[in-house]
């Protein structure tokens, strides 16, 4: 019987029980399927952001294969406050670096959209957050999705208690929506990474700000859920400097010094866990019952950088301090 | 200002947060203050027409077409005279706000927080985003000045009843710094910062004669909103900062001119909160 504990009781569902109870009997049982090749997932040094990015994002792509000739791609990046001089948001020289290697790689069009989950002045914080500056005519290349056109989207043998969820035309539309999440520990999931990044794809429009349907219906679950919506996915982690300690808005800077970036969002996440100091397999919302789970080194093709030789715990919280990677 | 709403009226009536969008309850009701607040009538019929067929069978008002759930801007609908919405869709209106009680705070959840020896139930009854939900700062100051209104209209002890709660929801919500972030003082422990946009808007909520909170609970906010009237960054937080200044007695002059609406919503509230008294009348009166 899994222990309850206080986060679980302010996670405040049953279903965050179960899932996690369920997940821990499985994660050690869930063997990858030998036919199904390995996820690729690049892990490479990035001292700053500096110019350089522009070519190392590029690279990343032509190395991961992606084909995005005459697609419609969403750059999701994790906007969460007015801040430019912390670590909070993901930073505007690699979301334009990325939009200019999509743009080289033939994509139609290349949009970056956000709907933040406390802040309803969205452009206001994005240029608070530097984007204006750094990403020429980004207004026009904006999508708010706390406010964009909407429709009803059916979840899909849902973990949590959603079972329909009104979401934004914009994520809905995409032939590519490529989280790009700030590498950051999180107070009530142990880390943020580029499948909680899609919170911000529900719109506050219908579910206010904060969106807390999402922690009713069970935090860990939606993440799953969320994850799965858009039909073909990309990540690219901005682990350059991350956040440790309180995070996602109270923590500290850490300097990782990484990109993380991959097709599959569980094994991109596994990685960034384990590069920093985060056991996935006492992540919650990796260890869902009948996912796909990367939590083994060897389940995933690692290109670039080991996980281990760019290694740099970040402070955890005592609540999750259990997560600490051995 | 006023010219930039009526070109961005949509066919409909209503109006989109952003120009060339489709309509929503929001940004359409505070077009319409706006339209009070400036004496402007123009479109106010076909606005109040598309208002009126986004009420639910519940009373409340779904955000826009096509979603099937009521929400919080019910209290926003509620805030128009009852004569122009029309006095049956204001009642269903006060009726779905009194009727809503966040998740946190039904006997039951405060229950079970109790066997459980957690902390997350509520005493105070603010209002949520939507319902099954806890209450958080916005939708309790505007639910409040909505009852708050009804109050004054048509007295009762139910509804005296509860803005005395949500109004000692927001006080025990307020930040350390004296002002209010979405709703979460702290975060483990940790003292968060307040918001200028929602600092303004919740001491709006106790703007006017408040029965029970006295002036020197709510200084601590003033000061608060003061000082982020020096640093505001965005039009929307300058105009809810005016709002709740001068229902305070601390009139400000305009935002600063490098402040740029956003969205329609953005400019129906910079046309309110330059009104002076009569934009804060839109609220209070």
């Amino acid at each position: 019987m899994t222990k309850l504990t206080r986060r679980q009781l302010l996670a405040g569902t049953a279903g965050t029980l179960l899932l996690q109870s369920c997940s821990k009997q499985q994660a050690a049982s869930v063997v990858t399927n030998p036919n199904v090749a390995k996820p690729l997932v690049a892990v490479v040094k990035a001292a700053g952001y500096t110019q350089e990015l522009y070519d190392t994002v590029r690279r990343i792509l032509v190395d991961q294969g992606l084909n995005v000739k005459g697609k419609r791609v969403v750059l999701k990046p994790n906007l969460v406050e007015f801040d430019r001089n912390t670590a909070i948001n993901t930073h505007p020289v690699l979301v334009h670096a990325t939009l200019e290697a999509f743009r080289s790689l033939g994509a139609a069009d290349v949009r970056i959209a956000e709907g933040p989950g406390h802040r309803r002045n969205t452009l206001d914080l994005a240029d608070a957050a530097g984007y204006f500056e750094a990403i020429p005519g980004f207004e026009d290349l904006f999508t708010d999705l706390n406010l964009d056109e909407i429709s009803k989207h059916s979840l899909r043998n849902p973990f949590s208690k959603l079972r329909d969820v009104y979401l934004p035309n914009t994520i809905l539309g995409a032939d590519l929506v490529v989280s790009m999440p700030k590498m950051k520990t999180h107070h009530w999931v142990g880390a943020t990474l580029s499948m909680k990044n899609f919170f911000g794809i529900v719109p506050g429009g219908v579910y206010g700000w904060p969106k807390n349907v999402l922690h009713w219906s069970g935090l860990h679950e939606c993440i799953v859920d969320l994850a799965r919506v858009p039909g073909r996915t990309f990540a690219i982690a901005d682990g350059i400097v991350g956040m440790e300690g309180n995070g996602p808005i109270q923590g500290s800077p850490k300097k990782c010094g990484v990109i993380v970036a991959g097709r599959v969002l569980e094994a991109v996440d596994a990685t960034c866990s384990r590069i920093m100091g985060i056991d996935p397999n006492k992540v919650v919302y990796l260890n869902a019952p009948d996912c796909p789970h990367y939590n083994d080194e060897a389940s995933i093709t690692q290109t670039g950088e080991s996980p281990r030789s760019v290694r740099t715990d970040f402070q955890l919280i005592k609540e999750f301090a259990d997560l600490r990677l051995a | 200002m006023i010219d930039s709403l009526h070109s961005n009226q949509n066919p409909d009536g209503g109006w989109p947060y952003r120009p060339g969008g489709s309509s929503w309850t929001e940004p359409t009701v505070f077009a319409l203050l706006a339209g009070y607040a400036s004496g402007d009538n123009t479109g106010r019929a076909q606005g109040l027409d598309w208002l009126r067929k986004q009420q639910r069978p519940d009373g409340g008002f779904a955000p826009k077409p096509g979603v099937e759930q009521s929400t919080w801007v019910t209290a926003l609908a509620a805030l128009l005279p009852p004569v122009d919405l029309g006095p049956q869709g204001h009642t269903g209106a006060v009726r779905w706000l009194l009727g809503l009680t966040p998740a946190n705070s039904s006997y039951l959840f405060r229950l079970q927080s109790w066997l459980k020896g957690t902390t997350t139930a509520e005493a105070n009854e603010g209002w949520p985003w939507l319902p099954g939900t806890a209450a958080w700062a916005t939708p309790t100051a505007i639910a409040t000045l909505a009852l708050a209104k009804e109050q004054r209209r048509n007295p009762s002890e139910r509804i005296q009843k509860r803005i005395l709660s949500a109004r000692q929801f927001l006080l025990a919500h307020r930040c350390q710094d004296g002002g209010w972030n979405h709703g979460a003082m702290k975060a483990l422990g940790i003292d968060a910062r307040s918001y200028p946009e929602t600092t303004g808007s919740a001491l709006l909520a106790f703007g006017g004669e408040v029965p029970g909170v006295d002036a020197a609970a709510i200084a601590p906010s003033v000061a608060r909103a003061e000082a982020w009237w020096t640093e505001c960054p965005s039009s929307e937080a300058a105009s809810w900062l005016m709002l709740g200044l001068r229902a305070n007695g601390h009139a400000k002059a305009a935002p600063p001119e490098t402040l740029k609406p956003r969205t329609i919503q953005d400019v129906a509230l910079r046309i309110i909160a330059g009104a002076g008294d009569r934009g804060t009348e839109i609220f209070l009166a």
